[in-house]
């Protein structure tokens, strides 16, 4: 027991001397369909564009219609940020993507990656910022909702 | 070997005074004050990171004040678990300058902490990602399981921990074989690597802090280090390069034999009279049991003796071993020896067969050395070692006081003490016995003003 003391301190110092360093935290990606700022999700989304102007070509009567996109707000809670981005075409949601997507713990990694893929559903479905939400996922849902609603508000604007 | 021999080699190691051949030097205490600093230091950075994950918006939301609780205990108690690993390591610089037995004792003590640290961590984590969440705890836990990396591998983790915790409480292990409770202790090390992606993996104070997480990969494979170093590498190294076998089975007292070893290279093993080695017999049906036993004698190149009472289920068999049986060894242990005392003169103190590191620290003090020894047994036949002892007690010019006789005729206390040592209290105390025997002992002595710290005992009742 004559060492305690040795411990005792050496703790004391060992947390000061850590909380001294300036932080070094980054947030982090979240792996998400459509997080343009993620690697590897753009070449989905150039391809998809392609196949639309595609099957817009075969059509006769109109003149083909033009994909047009929206970005949302930049949302942030303590969580982690979001941007929603809109492809709209003919007046509807064909596609929800993000500029940005981070989350700034492991925990909030997957609780965003699980949950994104219903909040798109829905939104598609949906047609609307009305949506049901997933809970468990409470402050992702509502970032997500006030960012696609801007989006939608945009979008009606430049209509 | 020819019968002539072993008789040669038995009266050889007898009767001659030891010379001393390597006695190792005193340990360097400054070792085990810089692990103690760096214990300290380590358990100080693992709170600061706990502390850098919270932030006071974190804090104020739903499930925050649980989940940061959650992230402490799990953290603090993650750290614990790698320093109970660290103290029971084997490692030099703490077995040497604290000794095994306060080393256990120590490990005994911090465990249960660490581990009700952990049910807490997963607790408070389930009821904080709940509240987050809106879920009820039971329906948390198995999301928790089913969603978040290597939650499975860390709950099958913790319940191997709780399993060697619960086995060794006092009730458990009088029921359980040794080796059982061995093997299911084993596992931790299973535990601890299981529970490691989950850490990493989830732990906010891990992901995206490169820093962090190396800090943290560090103490588990610095950890995992020195254990496969000093607790595996080291003994199998020596008990190759030293290829000990068995050569003679001597009975010293009626319930107490002498085995006798050679080896190679004997001399390069640096130990101390007092100290101890985990024998392994290789034998079919013995091989995978190791005991602690302490060597009866300095080593005489090329020879090293233990005396083991010869009872239980692992010793009696050691009677019938046959010359030529291999042994392997892990040690030496144990800082029950001349070095811990605080001045020069002595009192040793066997009871019993407890009287086998006595007599080989009698070997082991210098010549000149002020030394008086008490030997305890409950006739004169039973005495161990009787003769040697008494050879190097006169050669040391030394006194030796034989209590002879059952507990009602042989009292211990103060008085009986100080009547038979009138300078007790300036002495250096060290006792070797039984654990009834030895609690009694040290109870009289400090009564008769030995003060605490000149008081060394060694218990080999783990």
């Amino acid at each position: 027991m004559r060492r305690a003391p040795f411990v005792i301190t050496g703790t004391v110092l060992g947390t000061a001397a850590v909380l001294a360093v300036p932080s070094q935290g980054k947030p982090q990606q979240v792996a998400v369909a459509g997080n343009a700022a993620a690697a590897g999700t753009s070449t989905t989304a150039t391809k998809s564009t392609k196949t639309a102007s595609t099957n817009s070509a075969t059509t006769t009567t109109a003149k083909p219609a033009a994909a047009t996109t929206v970005t949302g707000s930049v949302v942030s809670n303590q969580y982690g940020q979001l941007q929603v981005k809109l492809t709209i075409k003919n007046g509807k949601i064909t596609h929800v993507g993000f500029t940005t997507f981070t989350a700034n713990d492991g925990h909030s990694v997957q609780i965003d990656q699980s949950s994104v893929p219903i909040l798109i559903n829905e939104t598609i479905a949906a047609q609307s910022a009305h949506i049901q939400g997933v809970s468990g996922a409470t402050y992702t849902t509502t970032a997500y909702e006030q960012s696609l609603q801007a989006a939608i508000d945009k979008a009606a604007l430049h209509a | 070997m020819s019968t002539a021999e072993r008789v040669r080699t038995a009266t050889r190691y007898r009767w001659t005074p030891g010379d001393n051949p390597r006695s190792a030097a005193a340990p360097d205490r400054r070792h085990g004050d810089a692990v103690s600093w760096l214990i300290g230091l380590g358990m100080g950075a693992t709170i600061a990171l706990g502390l850098r994950a919270e932030s006071l918006s974190a804090l104020h939301a739903a499930g925050g004040p649980a989940t940061a609780a959650g992230r402490m205990t799990g953290l603090v108690g993650t750290y614990l678990l790698m320093v109970l690993v660290l103290l029971v390591s084997r490692l030099p610089a703490l077995e040497r300058s604290i000794g095994h037995d306060k080393l256990v004792r120590l490990h005994r003590r911090i465990a249960p902490a660490a581990l009700v640290l952990l049910a807490a961590h997963g607790a408070l984590i389930t009821i904080g990602y709940g509240q987050a969440a809106k879920r009820a705890p039971l329906g948390e836990f198995a999301v928790i399981l089913q969603t978040l990396p290597g939650m499975v591998m860390a709950a099958a983790g913790f319940l191997l921990l709780t399993a060697a915790g619960v086995t060794s409480y006092r009730f458990a292990k009088r029921r359980l074989k040794h080796e059982t409770w061995w093997v299911i202790h084993l596992y931790t090390y299973l535990a601890v690597a299981l529970s490691f992606t989950h850490q990493i993996a989830t732990g906010t104070m891990f992901v995206n802090h490169p820093l962090a997480r190396a800090w943290w990969i560090a103490l588990l494979l610095g950890t995992a280090g020195v254990v496969l170093f000093f607790r595996v590498l080291v003994p199998i190294y020596r008990s190759v390069y030293h290829n000990l076998r068995v050569v003679g089975v001597y009975e010293e007292a009626p319930g107490a034999v002498s085995i006798i070893l050679k080896g190679r290279k004997v001399e390069r093993l640096s130990v101390n009279g007092g100290q101890f080695f985990q024998w392994r017999f290789l034998r079919r049906g013995i091989w995978w049991q190791a005991h602690p036993y302490s060597i009866s004698a300095m080593p005489m190149p090329p020879y090293l003796r233990i005396t083991v009472k010869d009872l239980g289920d692992h010793s009696a068999s050691l009677s019938r071993l046959s010359n030529g049986t291999r042994v392997a060894i892990e040690g030496p242990y144990g800082a029950f020896t001349r070095h811990a005392a605080s001045g020069r003169k002595f009192v040793l103190v066997g009871a019993g067969v407890g009287v086998t590191p006595i007599r080989a620290m009698l070997e082991d003090l210098p010549h000149g050395t002020d030394v008086e020894v008490i030997v305890r047994a409950s006739t004169p036949q039973e005495l161990v070692l009787d003769g040697e002892i008494e050879a190097l007690v006169a050669s040391r010019n030394g006194r030796l006081h034989r209590l002879i006789g059952d507990r009602d005729h042989v009292p211990i206390h103060a008085q009986a003490l100080r009547d038979l040592i009138g300078d007790l209290h300036e002495r250096d105390l060290y006792i070797c016995g039984p654990e009834g025997f030895t609690r009694r002992f040290i109870t009289a002595a400090r009564r008769a003003g030995v003060p605490p710290s000149r008081i060394h005992h060694e218990q080999f009742a783990f």
